[in-house]
């Protein structure tokens, strides 16, 4: 296991330098050009010329890039212009926030597609599996963001919960939080729930038409035993599902925000882009990719774990 | 919890009736047929035959002839889109009558079914000594796990398998094919079935293991007096193993017997056909006298009017193709359906015209086909 993790990190890093490019060029494209956002446009061209030299702007572009990642492998990610504070320590904090709104909605997202998914496998025909397959092919084809839109009228219309942020004001306790969470976390995982519970059907499905079940079956063993080791079997796929989810969950996880409010990672880069924050998008968009490969690593390293024919290859 | 107490209670009763009983299970005009959008397909039409404790009958029969499926039906496990009908009689009970928890509370404990494929056989994910477990407890030879463990290891020594401990703890992968099947068998035997029924059980097996494999089989037949129902194409596995032999064509069974006295003496022209597709030592492949063409589709009209046998037997007249000769009696104990060759097919050189045929009409050329 430690060899394969080890081999696992080994792969990602190539694809960590690969990010970081990316997020590096991708900045320089951004139209509009960051000193004269900082400075306004009254300021004069000497001015601009000044801070354009102590920002490094007119070194070539490797240098510059080699100058940025040099200071963000030392954690040293710029200065938010706009608030004045370092961009890691910033982004870090809405970090937090966003990993709560994502591993929230990735557990939602799980459990009823777990749940949901087996109705379909195992009970086809019944109505459950029906009302199931038609609400998730729906959920399939609705984008969070919509479904965000919806939640938020639906709250503001009927008062249930609140509508915004994480805490109401001066409140801190994990019941004010968790009703904080319900309609951003449901919003963004609502649409993988349909996609797991739809792939986890198959995969069941899948595992139920093989021989050992007929011959477990030949052994007397009993149905919920044989959906238990049909879960099992099926457990590396759900693994690969749900792992494909959470690239999506924390795409959608980021709009969410945006609409909700949560003081997260998306309505920090949301307001980085409207104030041309530049060290603040790069952080922020940074560590997302960063945690996306991150995220597949564990997800590998889970799926050696429960099926060790991994392991081997 | 009620079912396994209603399965188990039944079970009791069913041994109790069945332990001084001469016959094991007592299948009487066992027919299956397949629903096939809104036709059904016959695939087995009316069979009959005994097993007995510590013998072993062989199903004998080329691919696609309904072994298998006469096979699982037995345990009724060839599945919802089945219609079998029939009687199979263990004891008193017709186990096709059986509410499905109780039949189930049966499978595994009085009747085993050793698969064809041994890779198939088991869970890839759970450790060997865990599936035993979950059967010795399923039908109440064990209560917990620690309390199988003993037992799962004197289940795998008596099957051959060396050190059981290790094995215990392994994965399914982590055995050859031979060993797999070792463990099959002794899943199958795990908690003392009278009837044991093995579908091609050394099929997917090396030679050299087939003959390792067979061996057990017979000595479990013998020590734990298991009426054995052994299904194969390969006249080679009946002669090795058969006490008795049950020649299967088309649904039906053509011949019944003795195993030595049909695979010496066979008393219908499909039996000597499927013996002479089997290369004997010292007899060139020129002179086989194969069946030629292929065995009829389950859908194939007028199976039930006729000798199925009739378009690929060189011994057939008009009436083959006008009534069906029902199983007769033919000797002590020996049973065929054919009522032209009298009882023993003349096993000589083939008629010249008939060799000309074969060899000059590409299309009748093809041998007996006894691949499964
Ligand atoms: N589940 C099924 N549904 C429909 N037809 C089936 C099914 N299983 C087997 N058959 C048909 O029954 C016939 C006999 O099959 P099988 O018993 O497997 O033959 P054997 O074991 O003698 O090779 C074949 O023609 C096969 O296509
Ligand atoms: S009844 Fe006729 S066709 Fe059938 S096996 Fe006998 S001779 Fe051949
Ligand atoms: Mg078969």
């Amino acid at each position: 296991m430690p060899a394969f993790l080890a081999r696992r990190i080994l792969y990602a890093l190539p694809i960590l330098l690969g990010v970081s490019v990316v997020v590096f060029i991708t900045i320089k494209l951004i139209p509009g050009d960051p000193v004269s956002t900082l400075l306004g446009p009254s300021a004069t061209p000497a001015a601009k010329a000044d801070l354009t030299a102590r920002l490094g702007l007119n070194d070539p572009l490797p240098v510059q890039y080699l100058h940025w990642l040099w200071h963000a492998l030392q954690g040293d990610l710029g200065t938010s212009l706009a608030m004045g504070q370092p961009a890691l320590t910033l982004v870090t904090k809405a970090f937090g926030n966003t990993m709560v709104l994502l591993v929230t909605a990735l557990v939602i997202a799980t459990i009823g597609g777990v749940g949901f998914g087996l109705v379909l496998a195992l009970r086809p025909k019944s109505l459950l599996a029906r009302l199931v397959g038609g609400a998730s092919l729906g959920a399939i084809s609705i984008p969070q963001y919509t479904v965000a839109m919806l939640f938020l009228l639906l709250a503001v219309e009927s008062k249930a919960f609140p509508v915004g942020g994480m805490h109401s004001t001066g409140a801190t306790g994990v019941g004010d939080l968790a009703s904080h969470l319900v309609l951003p976390a449901v919003a963004a995982a609502l649409t993988p729930m349909g996609i797991v519970a739809r792939m986890f059907s198959v995969a069941v499905g899948e595992v139920l038409a093989q021989d050992f079940v007929t011959n477990m079956r030949a052994r007397g063993v009993r149905q919920p035993a044989i959906v238990r080791h049909a879960v099992h079997n099926a457990l590396p796929a759900l693994l690969t599902i749900t792992g494909l989810q959470v690239g999506y969950l924390l795409g959608g996880v980021l709009f969410v925000e945006t609409i909700f409010s949560w003081p997260g990672i998306g309505e920090l880069v949301y307001q980085a882009i409207s104030t041309r924050d530049m060290a603040l998008i790069q952080a922020g968009v940074l560590l997302s990719a960063v945690l996306l490969v991150l995220v597949n690593v564990v997800v590998d390293t889970a799926h050696a774990a429960v099926d060790p024919r991994v392991r081997a290859a | 919890m009620r079912g396994r107490t209603i399965g188990n209670a039944q079970v009791e009763n069913i041994q109790l009736v069945a332990a001084d009983a001469s016959e094991a299970l007592e299948v009487t005009d066992l027919r299956v047929e397949f629903r096939r959008g809104d036709r059904m397909r016959a695939v087995v039409r009316g069979v009959d035959f005994t097993l007995r404790p510590g013998r072993t009958l062989v199903l004998l029969g080329e691919s696609g002839s309904g072994k298998s499926v006469t096979a699982r039906a037995l345990m009724r496990l060839d599945g919802a889109g089945a219609n079998v009908s029939g009687r199979v009689g263990f004891g008193e009970t017709d186990l096709l009558g059986l509410p499905e928890p109780v039949m189930a509370g049966l499978r595994g404990s009085a009747i085993g079914l050793v698969p064809q494929d041994p890779s198939g056989a088991l869970d890839p994910l759970r450790k060997i000594g865990k599936q035993i477990a979950e059967v010795l407890i399923r039908h109440g030879a064990a209560f917990s796990p620690k309390e199988a463990k003993p037992q799962a290891a004197e289940l795998l020594a008596r099957v051959g398998i060396p050190d059981p401990p290790r094995v215990l703890d392994a994965l399914p992968h982590e055995l050859s094919g031979g060993m797999r099947q070792r463990v099959a068998i002794a899943l199958a035997i795990a908690c003392r079935p009278r009837v044991l029924i093995a579908d091609e059980p050394t099929t997917a097996l090396d030679v050299t293991v087939q003959a390792q494999v067979l061996e057990l089989f017979a000595s479990l037949c013998a020590d734990l007096k298991v009426a054995l129902l052994l299904v194969t194409h390969d006249v080679g596995v009946a002669r090795a193993i058969g006490d008795d032999v049950a020649v299967m064509y088309a649904g039906r069974l053509v011949e019944f017997g003795p195993a030595r006295e049909v695979l010496d003496a066979p008393a219908h022209p499909y039996t000597a056909g499927l013996l002479d597709a089997v290369p004997t030592p010292g007899v060139a492949r020129g002179t086989l006298r194969a069946i030629p063409g292929r065995p009829p589709s389950p859908d194939e009209p007028g199976l039930d009017d006729r000798c199925a046998l009739a378009p690929r037997c060189r011994f057939a007249t008009a009436a083959c193709s006008e009534h069906r000769p029902p199983l007769a009696a033919v000797g002590p104990g020996r049973l065929a359906a054919c009522d032209v060759v009298g009882g023993r097919v003349p096993r000589t050189a083939p008629e010249p015209e008939a060799a000309a045929e074969t060899s000059t009409d590409p299309t009748t050329d093809a041998p007996l086909e006894v691949l499964s």
